[in-house]
């Protein structure tokens, strides 16, 4: 009863909340991370204006708590869902929150790749797309495996922060029975699942990664 | 084939080259020696446009490389192929995929790529390595991938960046062979930067020595072997020790009177004795060259330089 009416829903909103923003925030934190790359100095394109622009604006997102984040741009929330309240609104800033993160751990795993790979790659005549998309992040891709492992976890620990300001899923079941009516027992379970939910995550991030590097 | 001239560059306000000068004819393997630091690497790189050069000018196949526009020098890269001191091969691909980056990029058709590779694994001897992991190859099987892949594109120049700095000298001496049958085969001039005069004396014929940039010695191998400038004796850590009294005579054995019994016909025909009190004998190629310094008194110097003379040999006073 109590698993089928209350943790089950409250898990799959959860799990639903951060695949979609997982999602949406790997695409938004590739593209930074690869305009990072490009645009830095010494970059294939160097542009210094683009580079420290994003930079600036990575370095601000990262410094909100999600909290603050969340509720400052309820505003942005409301435009994009049309509400502030559910699991739809939470995507949004749970996006966001997440994005900035995302870019820095795949930039990093693209500044790993040895330069002399791409140099190689430079002197057979690799065009920049073909440097980037074929040689920097068909190497890196281990590396950005963990680091979309490393993404998930988070955006699971953030979404349970977005649970208790109406965004749903576990965090939400955890605060409105464990806290404001003492039901250990529920936060007790809630806890459980989203230790296994992060285990597995991690475990299959580990799988992926070890069959990538074999 | 290659016409540098002039060339100078500096990082900030560092000189890495200077005024170098040297032509690259058509089927050269060409050296470059030095110490590291030397700038031997920067040149080498301004060869493909990977560097660029303050002033002076490099002119390969008729082309100034530092006017090529982008696309131009990507056009001009397929002509150049490059191989590294650490390999630089894509650690996620295996032996085959590795190969045929090159020909991927320039979009050639699957069939076609699979017969161009399959032909230079042939070349390179690595035919049961076609599926291995390059993580999983030796350096010397690295390097083997690293040059099927620099051929992959039918380049007219092979860039060698301390090739086999990196390896043991047996693998060194076979990737060395290999590079020489290349030479052979395709007639690709080849250029080789390296600190091991070994390289240079096993497959060059001609060479440079750079030292801070500048170039020391010019010529071609054979010379250099016989009749070591200064600069080279520098880099080999070279030094004579020799005795004060008498005299010594430095004797350049060509690869001609190796085989003559130079050195006890001098003794029987004079019928006089001297000692050998330096010697420097080498392998080179198939032959054998090098220099001995015999001391012998006052008196024989004179009949010894006149024998010396008698037969055409090579020689000098060491004071």
């Amino acid at each position: 009863m109590l698993f089928k009416e209350i943790l089950l829903p409250a898990l799959l909103e959860t799990l639903y909340m951060v695949a979609i923003s997982t999602i949406f925030a790997m695409i938004l934190g590739f593209i930074s991370a690869v305009v990072l790359i490009i645009s830095k100095p010494k970059g294939l394109r160097p542009n210094l204006l683009i580079y420290k622009s994003l930079n600036l604006i990575i370095n601000i997102l990262r410094s909100f708590p999600f909290i603050i984040l969340m509720i400052s741009i309820f505003p942005l929330t409301k435009i994009i869902v049309g509400t502030t309240i559910g699991t739809n609104a939470a995507i949004v800033p749970l996006t966001l929150g997440a994005a900035p993160f995302a870019a820095r751990i795949i930039e990093s795993a693209l500044l790993e790749v040895d330069y002399g790979i791409i140099e190689a790659a430079k002197s057979f005549g690799a065009k920049n797309h073909q440097i980037i998309f074929k040689v920097m992040v068909k190497e890196a891709m281990p590396s950005i495996v963990l680091g979309v492992t490393l993404t998930i976890i988070n955006i699971i620990g953030y979404s349970a922060m977005a649970g208790t300001i109406g965004g749903g899923g576990l965090g939400d079941v955890a605060v409105k029975y464990g806290y404001y009516r003492f039901k250990t027992d529920i936060m007790i379970y809630t806890v459980i699942i989203l230790i296994v939910v992060v285990q597995i995550t991690q475990a299959l991030g580990n799988l992926l990664h070890r069959k990538m590097v074999k | 084939m290659i016409k540098v001239c002039g060339v100078s560059k500096s990082f900030s306000k560092v000189k890495v080259l200077e005024d170098v000068s040297f032509t690259v004819d058509k089927g050269d393997i060409y050296g470059v020696i030095g110490h590291s630091g030397a700038g031997k690497s920067t040149l080498l790189r301004c060869f493909n446009g990977l560097e660029t050069y303050d002033t002076g000018t490099i002119n390969i196949m008729g082309k100034e490389v530092k006017e090529l526009t982008s696309k131009e020098l990507r056009e001009f890269r397929k002509n150049v192929g490059i191989i590294f001191q650490s390999f630089n091969l894509i650690n996620r691909k295996n032996v085959f995929e590795n190969i045929a980056f090159p020909l991927e990029i320039w979009g050639k058709d699957k069939s076609f790529i699979k017969e161009r590779v399959d032909s230079l694994i042939d070349l390179v001897g690595l035919k049961d390595k076609v599926n291995s992991d390059v993580r999983q190859l030796s350096g010397g099987q690295k390097q083997r991938v690293g040059i099927a892949r620099a051929l992959a594109l039918n380049p007219k120049i092979l860039l060698c960046d301390e090739a086999t700095s990196a390896l043991d000298p047996k693998t060194t001496k076979s990737i060395l062979e290999l590079l020489r049958d290349i030479n052979n085969k395709f007639n690709i001039t080849i250029i080789v930067v390296t600190h091991q005069m070994e390289v240079v004396k096993e497959i060059c014929n001609k060479f440079i020595l750079l030292e801070g940039g500048e170039i020391r010695s010019q010529g071609t191998t054979d010379e250099l072997f016989v009749r070591p400038t200064k600069e080279m004796k520098t880099l080999i850590g070279e030094e004579e020790l020799l005795p004060d009294t008498g005299y010594n005579i430095k004797i350049f054995f060509s690869k001609e009177i190796s085989q003559k019994c130079l050195i006890t016909s001098i003794a029987r025909e004079l019928n006089i004795d001297f000692s050998i009190v330096w010697g420097r004998l080498e392998k080179f190629r198939d032959n054998v060259m090098g220099s001995l310094i015999i001391n012998a008194s006052e008196e024989n110097k004179g009949k010894i330089l006149n024998y010396l003379d008698e037969k055409s040999i090579g020689w000098e006073v060491i004071i």
